[in-house]
């Protein structure tokens, strides 16, 4: 007779993947029939041939697995049992550490342990719930009042009675109440604690906007401060250092640029409409109406006098200087640009501007 | 028809029969079982029989080693494993009694 071969992975491998397909079964029952199961298994690969697969005997390990449990005679267990235990099972780790750290937390402010704690707490909590309470009764009350009469019972001897005899009832009724809770069935007990915690947050969201409200100040907004330099005029020189006179801006849509203020020239400001436009002075509304196209015409202020042009961008290049002109060719005064332009120094004060 | 389905409610008299007879262990009584005609039952039917009569106190077990190969762990009825299959056998031959009448009454208009 020859040794057996070695089946014992063909076996584990076989095992694991019933184990798997029996993982609903209830634990004693699943930890009963594997644990015998790999002896049998054992005891059946001895007997099977030589070149046999336990799978050839058995059949497939889902096969095996649902014969067992129909045998097992036990019902699978029901989703929502399955769902609850294995949640228990995740959970259990965390909350062992945490009754581990609130033990150590009890232990570490002088009590025996954290039950211990619990208890010396609990008529603390049964006093704050029905301060709780008494706080959301006075509120809703005043509330209801003060929208049908308009009086503040806040701050006046009825309402601080009020207040006192409602925190007086509510605490004695939850001190009452958790005293009465202690004989009751845990189940009972839950819906208890449930409530109170529910109650807390309710209270919570009632009272929230005691912490977010803000005093509403009103701020005096008369005076506008605008850190920015407003523009008052416009000067466009070529790089000459000439100073473009009866130019219009426009920006990169054909819109004309509204800089500036014509009113605001120390002496008497040009007519920032000037009519020598292409329509001629004969035609006083279209004019008008053109000059709304075109926008302003700059300089607004007569430059006389005043130094405005930086120094190192007057460089004298008579060649160049012809060309210089205000853009679109609509400046009328073509000529005195030019003039300007084959002087050897030019100066802004030179142009000729009206 | 698939017997095995039959075969379910008689698997605990089936079993508990073949171990009053003699003792033994798990793959060598699904061998008796298949000498003795009943080739539907499967090797989980049995194995999951034998667990649940143990966990219900009908069988005992013990370890016995084998002069080849792992030991065995044979089982063996115990008291109300044989009051029980006393119970199921006298429940089996009623319905069984009642079945074979049933059957031979003859169906109406065949001689």
């Amino acid at each position: 007779m020859t040794t057996p071969p070695d089946r014992s992975t063909e076996i584990a491998s076989y095992l694991a993947a019933v184990e798997r397909h029996l993982n609903d079964l209830p634990t004693h029952i699943r930890q009963d029939l594997m644990s015998e199961l790999d002896a049998h298994l054992t005891e059946v690969a001895a007997d099977l041939p030589p070149g046999n697969a336990l799978r050839d005997l058995l059949g497939s390990p889902e096969a095996y697995a649902r014969e067992l449990r129909d045998t097992a005679e036990v019902d699978k267990e029901p989703v929502g049992a399955r769902m609850r235990r294995r949640l228990a099972d995740a959970a259990a780790p965390a909350l062992a550490r945490l009754k581990g750290a609130a033990d150590r937390y009890a232990v570490s402010s002088g009590f025996t342990d954290a039950a211990e704690l619990r208890d010396r707490l609990r008529p603390g909590w049964w006093v704050l719930r029905g301060a709780l309470v008494a706080a959301l009764f006075v509120y809703w009350l005043s509330a209801a009042q003060y929208g049908v009469t308009g009086y503040s019972i806040f701050g006046s001897i009825p309402g601080l009675l009020l207040i006192a005899g409602a925190l007086l009832a509510c605490v004695w009724a939850s001190m009452r109440f958790g005293a009465k809770s202690a004989e009751w069935g845990a189940r009972r007990r839950r819906w208890v604690a449930a409530g109170g915690l529910a109650l807390v947050a309710f209270t919570g969201y009632q009272f929230m906007w005691l912490g977010f409200s803000v005093p509403v100040e009103y701020v005096e907004t008369t005076t506008y401060y605008d850190d920015t330099p407003s523009v008052q005029d416009v000067r466009v020189y070529d790089e000459h250092g000439n100073l473009l006179t009866d130019v219009y801006l426009f920006d990169e849509n054909g819109n004309p640029l509204w800089l500036g203020d014509p009113y605001s020239c120390p002496t008497a400001a040009r007519d920032p409409f000037a009519t020598e436009s292409p329509y001629g002075d004969e035609y006083e509304e279209a004019v008008q109406s053109a000059d709304e196209n075109l926008g302003y015409q700059y300089p607004l202020c007569d430059p006389e006098g005043e130094p405005t042009m930086p120094a190192e961008t007057a460089e004298a290049d008579p060649t160049d200087g012809p060309t210089a002109t205000a853009p679109d060719g609509e400046s009328p005064t073509e000529e005195p640009a030019t003039e300007a332009a084959e002087s050897a120094t030019p100066t802004p004060g030179e142009s000729p501007t009206k | 028809m698939d017997r095995s389905q039959l075969l379910k409610g008689l698997l605990d008299i089936i079993v508990l029969r073949v171990l009053e007879r003699q003792d033994g262990y798990g793959y060598e009584i699904l061998n008796r079982l298949r000498a003795g005609g009943f080739d539907d039952l499967g090797d989980a039917s049995v194995y999951g029989t034998l667990r649940r009569l143990y966990r219900a106190g009908y069988l005992s077990t013990y370890v016995q080693p084998s002069e080849s190969g792992p030991h065995r762990k044979y089982y063996s009825l115990t008291e109300p494993g044989r009051k029980y299959l006393r119970q199921a056998r006298e429940a089996w031959e009623d319905v069984s009694d009642k079945m074979r009448v049933l059957f031979d009454v003859p169906a109406k208009g065949r001689p």
